[in-house]
């Protein structure tokens, strides 16, 4: 009977919200609200210019207040969904709406203080992530916090008390509400290994959007690992293009810039590791020299999966790679995070008997090298001005000293939270036990029949079964932490380790159970009264965020070109081949610094040897375009595009010959063009540009000396063409 | 060491290619290309005047035309359509793609050889009834034959021939590196399933396509419609519409009368015959929105585990005559529409609850002394009406082996509870499906979906459902509908069923929860448990079929989940044990 009261109880409150708020009241009257509202941002010191004192950053605020605004239309009016699975069937609960209805009038966004200067790579705790929230009956609206994300939290808590009408608009039966809330943790995050199985860019992006919108901020990513080397590093482009699956299944430096870009203005930071020494076979395919163990057919002794490799202990060609990759890679990181994580987990002390600079398992011997190694690797993290994260074991097991800024990622036990914090250092949550979202698949491994096959029935994986979301709701980030340590702990992660998880099982693998770590690392554990919180309650919130994520259609990309997004692209993009000045405002919004050009038809007429890329930043296409004469008029003859792509074929130069091309066109997720594949008829180009002997009719011609350009004639041009 | 190295050669040398596996395959290593202008040819046996061959009626002949029409034209489809480049397969960075030239020999006749004629009932057969087996012969010279008694037959002989090729990379051409190729194939079982629940959640038309679709290309033969349960009726009854006007989840959740037909009709297209279940008498609260006088003990709260296995609690009243009206009235809608496609009905009768009859008005006990001869007369009923419209009944083991009911002979018995009750029911002398749910059930190990309160929430953490932990796929592969049956009864074995109940499955994760591991049970089903040794199938050779078989599910559309990380496909069997 007992139980029938709390049914009551829950009848009567409203679900919505997820991860639960602080402290949250709500009435029960209807508020309509449609894409007319606006949403106003006003700032504690209106008279000053930006968002505050002069040492905070106006431009990242700005941008991150005005996406959060057109993500808040966005889910409000177009990712919105009708709530009929939470009420009895064929019950009358939509509100009707009449000429008395009201209306959510004003929306207003108050920024009580400016944004500190990282806001866009916060280090934990340095952004206030708090927010309140207002909604009165009489429709006015108001979000306070003292960051830019914070208001961002807030709106993201405002589309939550929204559900969609089944005939249309977009109504809360919630109002009045009253909301306070802040983060229990400052470090939520997510960590996704895209070495076992790739994941497309659209994946990341859908990964950042629904860790946003469950108000998680960190996307921890494990880019690298022993199966493969999806990861692009320009000074040695080898590394993926041997170690990567396939050609098609890297991460270009625009790749990675754009995600943190996108993650930075939803308030979640990508923290990426380099997993070593341990976990770093796929590096053998481009440098065997640096690998230990690499591959053993005995791979059970040397590793804790197959392909068994390390990079070498105590070699100075290690100490160089490493120093060559991370001078590549951390520069470009920089600007977007304060953190690097340097791995060091799963050490097998065995393989570095195979290592020809030790040949020894005695940790005796191992111990005080690793201690340089990773020094080494720590003053390099250092010296860019991030902050070092490793895996527990380099202090648990290893026992390395460790600058005390270093933050240690846990996660064999509980156990291993409360040695961390013991030991001075701050520790991030995640025991395997509860987090580890890949459990419960079964084994990925094969067994032979016979003995092997019998043993190992029935084929469940070492962290089975399967972390059901209950189960991860019940871990608390702080169990067996001393009081007076738990400001050590700064929070956890859930982890999709990705042996059997690939884009087509992403989604369903990640969601909804990561939103059960999302609430606890927002919440808390334990609710106001110190009780751990209530699955009851809870399992109709998580039902409702669920169709809230299924709304957002986490598989698609997040971003998609419109039809109106394509034609400008395309406009901008004519316009600086088609002007002779004034086209670097354009270029600055259409192109992105680094963009990349490849065109063999532009090669050929400049003499460059084929296959080349031809223009590797935008400061350099518009240094080639400056050098050319202008095309004139520029006709669209084809626009087509997809989400990310843009196909259109053109026509310029109509006299005296017409000069058509097709160029392919990349696109971020800020709408800006990455990369471009251009081929334009070579032969109508040089005849217009005052080489005549090359017209079209080739074969009258062909035998002629006349120069084509300054280095070549049109005959040398033709010879020198490849692949014919 | 010793046993990595010859099963090592072993994989690569031989190709992957088909799933389930057939009775006897041998390839070779000679490439051929084929185009979409290769020409498949149909010819019924010589010995008989018409073109698909005796056409003992106009019905049966349409039918063979329509079957062997859509398995061309689906063959074409997946070909060049929905084929995959088979990267992952093949050590990275290596060119293992060859290449087409002005030498290349394509594939240059495609001939379909039907040497009897269709049964009458090929679009609704009877196990047994139609001969599915094949062979396939491909030369090196590009000249294919496959030969069938059946359409169906040659339906699956062109399903095993699509798996044998794959995509070039950009559009380059599809091709086989197998040839020539031989291979005799038959199934082991005649009754390949899928159990669908559409109750508890709903399952779009869409999704039940794209299930047929997925069945027929494991060479699956069955679709168990579990259409309706406590929680939903979404099933419409033209007679009867408040059931599901009523009844369904919310009225965008129902099935029309021609949403059935449509499906069936699909069904009988590629060889997967829809049987239908109204489960009763218990798991059917969902009954009382409509018809509330029907049902007892319908949702008691809070102690509905007290007179059911799942919330809502509810069953169809025991001793009725508005019951037995109701049932004949329903049925009398229901079961002339699906004779036509089925040969089949399933009538359920599992996890009835005795307490809910103390509930019941007609009854009023729990004793099954006094229930037992109540629940004769009333699936009594219910078996004479199913086989007055010549439809064979299907009844869950409960029926047989705990009520101890005299059924039918014709009667088959679904088990699902142990090996034992496979053993028990062909003991009987019924003819039995396996689906024990300890292998083949596919909703376990997702966690409870109930929630704990607070103060009991200590005892069941870690919140494990009943039948915890995932039926992976090797778990799956590991079972033996024949375990502890007499070899003198595995004839009454007919086959069996992987089921997907649906408290947690929905449209979202439906791909999902049920490949590629039904692949597990398919291959089961068709192959054999048994190697052509006696000898359990190795996951070791499976695991890289069922990997490739998983690319080719994926191209078709279906969100099947990964098998292997690309790692384990691109060496062998590095990731072997």
């Amino acid at each position: 009977m007992l139980r029938s009261l709390v049914i009551a109880l829950c009848a009567t409150s409203a679900s919505a919200i997820w991860p639960i708020p602080s402290t949250y009241t709500s009435g029960g009257e209807v508020l309509w609200i449609t894409r007319d509202v606006a949403i106003n941002y006003k700032t504690a010191n209106e008279t000053t210019h930006g968002y505050g004192s002069p040492s905070n950053n106006s431009s990242w605020s700005s941008d991150i207040v005005t996406s959060a605004v057109e993500r808040t239309y966005d889910t409000l009016f177009t990712k919105n969904f009708v709530q009929w699975k939470f009420h009895p069937r064929f019950s009358d609960y939509e509100p009707a709406l009449t000429s008395n209805s009201t209306y959510v009038k004003s929306i207003t966004l108050y920024q009580t203080a400016a944004d500190p200067s990282t806001i866009m790579k916060p280090t934990a705790g340095s952004v206030d992530e708090s927010y309140t929230l207002d909604v009165l009956a009489s429709g006015e609206a108001t979000i306070t916090a003292a960051s830019s994300i914070g208001l961002l939290y807030g709106l993201t808590t405002f589309t939550q008390l929204f559900y969609e009408c089944n005939g249309g608009g977009v109504y809360t039966t919630l109002a009045p509400v009253h909301i306070t809330d802040s983060p229990k943790f400052p470090w939520r995050g997510l960590n996704i290994d895209t070495s076992r199985t790739f994941k497309p860019m659209s994946d990341m992006y859908a990964m950042v959007d629904a860790l946003s919108y469950n108000k998680m901020n960190r996307l921890h990513w494990h880019i690298t690992d022993a199966q493969s080397w999806p990861l692009e590093i320009p000074t040695m482009p080898e590394l993926a293009d041997k170690g990567a699956y396939a050609s098609f299944q890297k991460y270009s430096p625009a790749d990675v810039a754009a995600l943190q870009e996108y993650g930075a203005l939803l308030g979640v930071e990508v923290v990426m590791e380099i997993d070593n020494p341990g976990h770093t076979s796929s590096i053998a395919f481009a440098y065997p020299d640096l690998i230990a163990a690499f591959n053993e057919a005995d791979w059970s002794s040397y590793a804790s999966e197959p392909p068994s490799g390390t990079l070498k202990l105590n070699s100075t060609a290690v100490y160089d790679f490493l120093e060559r990759l991370l001078d590549d890679l951390l520069p470009r990181l920089k600007p977007l995070t304060s953190y690097f994580h340097l791995g060091g987990d799963e050490v097998n002390v065995n393989a570095y008997t195979l290592d020809n600079t030790v040949g020894t398992n005695s940790t005796a011997i191992l111990q005080p090298l690793m201690q340089k190694y990773m020094d080494r690797n720590i003053q390099q993290v250092q010296a860019a001005g991030l902050v070092p994260l490793v895996w527990e074991e380099m202090l648990l097991d290893w026992n390395l000293t460790l600058p005390s800024e270093t933050i240690v990622q846990t996660w064999l036990s509980d156990e291993s939270v409360a040695a961390t914090v013991a030991k001075g250092h701050k520790a991030l949550a995640g025991n395997y036990n509860f987090w580890y979202l890949d459990c419960g698949q079964g084994q990925w491994l094969d067994f032979y029949p016979g003995t092997s096959s019998a043993e190992y029935w029935p084929y469940a994986d070492y962290c089975s079964p399967r972390h059901n979301w209950r189960l991860m709701y019940s871990y608390d980030p702080l169990g067996g932490v001393p009081e007076n340590s738990t400001h050590l702990v700064l929070g956890g992660e859930a982890h999709i380790w990705s042996e059997q998880t690939d884009t087509v099982n992403l989604d369903q693998m990640v969601w909804p159970r990561t939103c059960a770590a999302g609430e606890v690392l927002w919440s808390g554990a334990k609710d106001a009264s110190g009780q751990n919180r209530s699955q009851i309650t809870a399992s109709p919130r998580l039902s409702e965020m669920r169709e809230r994520l299924v709304a957002r259609g986490a598989r698609k990309p997040c971003f998609c070109l419109t039809d109106s997004d394509a034609s400008d692209l395309v406009a901008g993009f004519t316009t600086i081949a088609a002007e002779h000045t004034g086209y670097e405002g354009v270029a600055d919004q259409i192109l992105v610094d680094n963009f990349t050009s490849i065109s063999d038809s532009v090669n050929f007429v400049d003499g460059i040897p084929l296959n080349t890329t031809m223009t590797t930043s935008r400061a350099q296409l518009l240094q080639q375009e400056a050098k050319l004469p202008p095309t004139g008029k520029v006709t669209d003859l084809f626009i087509s595009h997809t989400c990310d792509t843009i196909t259109w074929y053109f026509e310029f130069g109509t006299t005296p010959l017409p000069t058509r091309g097709i160029a392919i066109l990349f696109v971020n997720a800020e709408k800006k063009i990455y990369k471009a594949y251009r081929e334009i008829n070579s032969a109508a180009l040089l005849y217009n540009v005052g080489r005549p002997e090359c017209t079209s009719n080739w074969t009258a011609t062909v035998g002629d000396t006349g120069p084509v350009s300054s280095n070549s004639t049109c005959k040398s041009c033709l010879e020198g063409r490849t692949g014919d | 060491m010793l046993a990595l190295l010859p099963i090592l050669a072993l994989c690569v040398a031989s190709g992957q290619a088909l799933w389930p596996i057939p009775l006897t395959y041998t390839t070779g290593n000679q490439t051929l290309w084929i185009d979409q202008n290769v020409k498949i040819t149909y010819k019924a046996s010589a010995s008989q005047p018409s073109t698909y061959g005796s056409a003992p009626n106009s019905s049966t002949s349409t039918w063979t035309d329509k079957i062997i029409t859509n398995a061309i034209e689906r063959t074409y489809d997946t070909l060049f359509n929905k084929n995959f480049y088979p990267w992952k397969f093949h050590p990275r960075n290596t060119a293992f793609e060859p290449t087409q030239t002005r030498a290349s020999t394509f594939i240059k006749t495609i001939t379909l050889v039907q040497n009897a004629s269709d049964p009458t009932d090929i679009m609704k057969p009877t196990t047994g009834d139609v001969d599915e087996g094949y062979s396939l012969a491909m030369t090196t010279e590009g000249v294919v034959t496959i030969t069938a008694a059946s359409s169906i037959g040659l339906l699956h002989g062109l399903t095993s021939f699509t798996q044998l090729f794959y995509q070039c990379n950009g559009g380059g051409g599809v091709y086989t590196p197998l040839a020539p190729v031989s291979i005799t194939d038959a199934p082991k079982f005649g009754w390949r399933g899928l159990n669908i629940d559409t109750s508890r959640t709903f399952k779009p038309m869409s999704d039940m396509y794209a299930m047929i679709d997925a069945l027929s290309y494991n060479k699956m033969n069955r679709l168990h419609w579990h259409v309706t349960d406590s929680q939903a009726w979404p099933l419409e009854i033209p007679s009867m519409p408040d059931l599901a006007g009523k009844g369904a989840y919310i009225s965008s959740q129902k099935y029309s009368a021609a949403d059935v037909q449509g499906l069936t009709e699909y069904g009988a297209l590629l060889g997967v015959e829809v049987v239908v279940e109204i489960d009763n008498p218990g798991h059917t609260a969902s009954i009382a929105f409509s018809r509330p006088d029907l049902i007892a003990a319908f949702d008691i709260e809070p102690n509905w585990d007290t007179y059911a296995a799942e919330p809502p609690s509810g069953t169809l009243k025991l001793n009725s005559p508005a019951v037995g009206d109701f049932l004949a009235e329903l049925f009398d809608d229901l079961l002339p529409r699906l004779t036509s496609l089925s040969s089949y009905f399933h009538l359920g009768g599992d996890e009835v609850n005795m307490n809910a009859y103390n509930l019941d008005d007609t009854v009023r006990s729990n004793l099954s002394s006094v229930l037992q001869p109540l629940m004769q007369k009333y699936m009594d009923r219910n078996m004479a009406q199913v086989q007055s419209y010549g439809l064979v009944p299907l009844v869950w083991e409960e029926m047989l082996l705990q009520w101890n009911l005299t059924l039918p002979a014709e009667t088959i018995i679904q088990t699902w509870q142990s090996d034992q009750a496979v053993a028990d029911a062909v003991g009987k002398g019924y003819r039995a499906l396996a689906g024990n749910y300890e292998f083949w059930y596919l909703d376990c190990g997702k966690g409870q979906w109930l929630d704990f309160y607070p103060s009991d929430a200590a005892q069941y953490w870690p919140f494990q459902d009943y039948c915890a932990p995932f039926h992976n796929w090797r778990l799956m592969y590991s079972y033996d509908p024949l375990t502890g049956v007499p070899d003198n009864a595995t004839h009454l074995v007919l086959g069996g069923e992987a089921h997907i109940w649906s408290e947690q499955t929905d449209s979202v994760n439906f791909d999902q929860m049920v490949w590629p591991r039904t692949c597990a049970a398919a291959e089961v089903l068709w192959s054999g448990a048994k190697d052509a040794g006696g000898q359990n199938r190795s996951q070791v050779t499976a695991s890289p079929r069922l990997a490739e078989m998983r690319e080719r599910l994926v191209a078709r559309g279906i969100r099947a989940e990964p098998v292997r990380m690309p790692f384990c496909s691109m060496n062998g069997t590095q990731c072997a044990l």
